[in-house]
């Protein structure tokens, strides 16, 4: 099975090789684990190897996007045009009387027409809880069902951004009850906040799913020092 | 010497070249196999001379040489005749084939006669027969060319290949003789130009492309056979109608049309071949019908772009090519019609005129189906026709035998919108009973064979009865207004139907199911739906399509796909301000 790697320091390590080609991997954490970010810097680092990404974001706009990635030293610019931000919540003004299937047939058109004409090989949903909500899903499993196989005939590796409420704790990853896409999708990134002593909190990163992969199964940590690095944790 | 050897081994090179050249492009498949054979018969002429004179060949191809050379003066002569005569040539004049008869006579008395190939032309009886066999077909190919206006091109390569067969042949070998180099007789170094000439006949005759039909049926109720028969009417509608009728019951049929040299195209028992604007226009059209008769004697050939023919060639040679088509039709079971529609009154007296062919006036499908309804619904059923045809993107004058069934469903759907509509019982039962009767008279206009429509009577040519056949009239039972403000009224109504099925479709044909989100969403916006929107509305929507493409647009950063959703912008607004045209001209 052919591999894309991640050029994430220490990812690739962890995964045994990379991303298992045209796979759908959910990357899932609570907010702030830099979910988002660590989604755009493997498209990015792609990108400026000259495999096109395209990043679809639901929610923040294109402008607030790339705000934040320049800040963390991942400007568009140095991708040479192979990665492209869809800002799908431009549309909600005009989509506002369209009913919710609209949303998930548009993202469709919209992720189609840019294969045809900008033939992406990683692609970025942000989020699918997004899409879940503004598409109204009424049978929920059956339909993110069809959407990954969907995703899965678009011959590109997709990592599909899933919020997962916050938890004090720092526990295991355990998905959304009713959800259960981490049933549906080829591996699971998880993404978390782990207390360090009183103070402290520590980004960490665990593969809890790749499938056709031994890949480590271990926490690690997830740090950001002018890129991002996955190192193990040190007690 | 060795300038003579390399001509003759440039020939042979030569005449093997284009014997393969027209094994695989050549299409008259009579033709081709009687040039193939000349050709060869050339190359193995002069190999064995070549050979026998340069490289040291035995005695006993001494026979093999001689007897190709002779060979050689049959062959061409059947084939010049083939090429001037067409096909049919075999099926017409079979004792034809007697011309190859004395070839293997003098052969086998070659030997006790004491024939030597380098006095071939100067010892009787040999030399008769072999000047006849170039006299008779060069004689053909000049009363040919002088006739022939639509081939003369054609007919001039052919003669001019004769002429050099004759030069290089007989005349040449009686002035080696003449001159004391009679060693290097018996061989013609004139077959190469010759070949080329035939070669560029046949090429420039080609016919078109054409795929191969099943036999099929050997006749029709419509077309009779071994006849050229010319359609005198309006449009090419009736004669392609019956056409389509002949070929649907099975007789094989190749319909000749304008266009481009376009892929081989036709179904079942139907082949299209289409006539490019070529050089020799009426040469390609009679060897492209010529061909598909002698592969389907009881087939149908349909020109029904004669008026392109016409322009293209000019009327004498499309004249002259139809009279070589009666000629290829007589005495076969198949048939040859021509449409005279698009041509002038002149031209079509002129073509009417030629001799043997046979002609039959057929009228016009849309004006006989605007008639039918009028005499059933009065002045008034042209708002329907006009609703209709504006429905189907059609114009009213291209309806055809095959918008018959159509007609009657939207009537029967004008029908339901009326009925719905205020009235009393009798009214509707009345429309009812009308709308029977021009139902069956559109059957059975459409159901009428070829002679049945050209012997008439024709519903647009008969006076309405001034609505004396009108069960309900307007005036009694519609609180006195018009019956073709009725009509008018229920055309409207199915018209606010079509706006929104067509707008709606725009949008799904640019956008996929999107586009059908966004129709939706827009209609809402307007506070209708989508049964609801008339012509004013559609100038609404194409104004919003802008700025929903727009929108669109403006969620995309790679210049490729914005390049992708203009595209899709532009046709969307095309399509939307065509509608809008055309709500224009229906407020």
């Amino acid at each position: 099975m052919p591999f894309d790697s991640t050029y994430v320091d220490g990812l690739d390590i962890v995964l045994v090789g990379g991303l298992p080609r045209a796979s759908v991997v959910l990357v899932a954490g609570a907010p702030g684990t830099m979910k988002s970010s660590l989604a755009y810097a493997i498209l990015h680092g792609n990108a400026r190897r000259g495999r096109k990404g395209l990043y679809v974001s639901l929610e923040q706009s294109r402008e607030s996007l790339l705000d934040h990635t320049r800040g963390l030293e991942m400007d568009p610019d140095g991708t040479a045009g192979n990665l492209s931000v869809l800002d799908l919540s431009a549309l909600r003004a005009r989509m506002e009387e369209a009913r919710g299937p609209a949303w998930l047939d548009l993202f469709k058109m919209y992720t189609q027409t840019l294969k045809a004409s900008f033939p992406y090989e990683f692609l970025v949903i942000d989020s699918l809880n997004a899409l879940e909500i503004l598409a109204k899903f009424e049978r929920h499993r059956r339909e993110v069902f069809d959407l990954f196989k969907w995703l899965r005939g678009l011959d590109a590796t997709c990592l599909v951004i899933s919020e997962l409420p916050p938890d004090p704790e720092g526990g295991d990853y355990r998905s959304a009850a009713d959800h259960r896409e981490d049933y549906l999708s080829d591996g699971i990134v998880h993404l978390k906040l782990a207390k360090r002593g009183d103070f402290g909190v520590q980004r960490q990163l665990r593969v809890v799913k790749m499938r056709g992969r031994n890949h480590n199964t271990d926490y690690h940590a997830l740090v950001f020092d002018g890129g991002f690095k996955v190192t193990r944790i040190l007690s | 010497m060795s300038l003579y050897l390399a001509v003759l081994a440039a020939g042979i090179a030569v005449d093997a070249w284009l014997l393969a050249y027209a094994l695989l492009r050549i299409r008259r498949t009579l033709a081709k196999l009687t040039l193939v054979a000349l050709l060869l018969s050339f190359v193995v002429m002069s190999a064995a001379f070549l050979g026998r004179e340069y490289a040291g060949l035995g005695a006993e191809w001494a026979p093999v040489a001689l007897w190709t050379f002779v060979l050689s003066h049959p062959l061409a002569a059947l084939f010049i005749l083939v090429a001037v005569h067409g096909e049919a040539l075999l099926r017409r004049y079979p004792a034809v084939l007697l011309i190859l008869a004395p070839a293997p006579v003098l052969a086998a008395f070659a030997p006790p006669a004491g024939y030597d190939l380098a006095r071939a032309y100067g010892t009787a009886p040999l030399n008769w027969y072999l000047v006849l066999c170039l006299a008779l077909p060069l004689g053909e190919a000049v009363a040919a060319w002088s006739r022939s206006v639509a081939r003369r091109s054609e007919l001039f390569l052919l003669l001019a290949g004769a002429l050099v067969l004759v030069l290089t042949g007989p005349v040449y070998g009686f002035e080696l003789e003449a001159t004391g180099l009679a060693e290097a007789a018996g061989s013609n170094p004139g077959t190469p130009l010759t070949a080329i000439l035939f070669a560029a006949a046949l090429t420039l005759a080609n016919p078109a492309p054409m795929r191969r039909v099943p036999r099929g049926a050997a006749w029709d109720p419509h077309f009779p056979q071994g006849r050229l028969l010319l359609v005198d009417e309006a449009r090419p509608k009736a004669s392609a109608h019956y056409f389509a009728a002949a070929v649907a019951g099975g007789r094989p049929g190749l319909k000749l049309v304008r266009g481009s040299a376009a892929p081989v195209a036709g179904h079942g028992s139907l082949a299209v071949a289409a006539l490019a604007p070529v050089r020799w226009p009426g040469s390609v059209v009679l060897a492209t019908a010529s061909e598909f008769l002698a592969r389907h004697p009881a087939g149908i050939v349909f020109l029904r772009d004669l008026a392109y023919l016409v322009t293209l060639a000019g009327l004498p040679a499309a004249r002259d090519a139809l009279q070589a088509l009666r000629r290829a039709a007589a005495g076969t079971a198949g048939t040859v019609v021509a449409s005279l529609a698009l041509l002038t009154p002149e031209e079509r007296r002129d073509l009417l005129a030629i001799p043997g062919a046979a002609s039959v006036r057929l009228p016009d499908p849309a004006a006989e189906i605007r008639a039918i309804l009028e005499a059933r619904f009065g002045a008034g059923a042209v708002h329907l026709l006009q609703s209709f045809a504006a429905r189907e993107h059609r114009r009213l004058e291209d309806l055809t035998y095959e918008d018959v069934p159509a007609v009657e469903t939207f009537l029967g759907t004008a029908m339901a919108v009326l009925a719905r509509a205020p009235g009393d019982e009798p009214m509707v039962l009345g429309w009812r009973k009308a709308l029977d009767h021009a139902s069956l008279d559109l059957d059975r206009f459409v159901r009428r064979t070829l002679p049945e429509a050209a012997a008439g009577p024709w519903a647009s040519e008969v006076r309405r009865a001034g609505g004396e056949e009108l069960v309900v009239r307007a005036s009694d039972y519609w609180h006195g207004k018009e019956l073709d403000e009725m009509l008018h009224f229920a055309a409207n109504q199915m018209n606010r139907v079509r706006y929104g099925d067509r707008v709606r479709g725009a949008f799904v044909q640019v956008l996929g199911r999107t586009g059908e989100h966004l129709f939706e969403a827009e209609v809402r916006r307007l506070g209708k739906t989508p049964a609801d929107l008339g012509p004013e509305d559609v100038r609404r929507l194409a104004a919003s399509a802008e700025a929903i493409v727009r929108s669109l647009e403006a969620a995309i950063d790679v210049a490729s796909g914005r390049a992708d959703l203009e595209a899709r912008a532009h046709r969307l607004r095309a399509m939307l301000s065509g509608m809008t045209e055309e709500a224009g001209r229906a407020v």
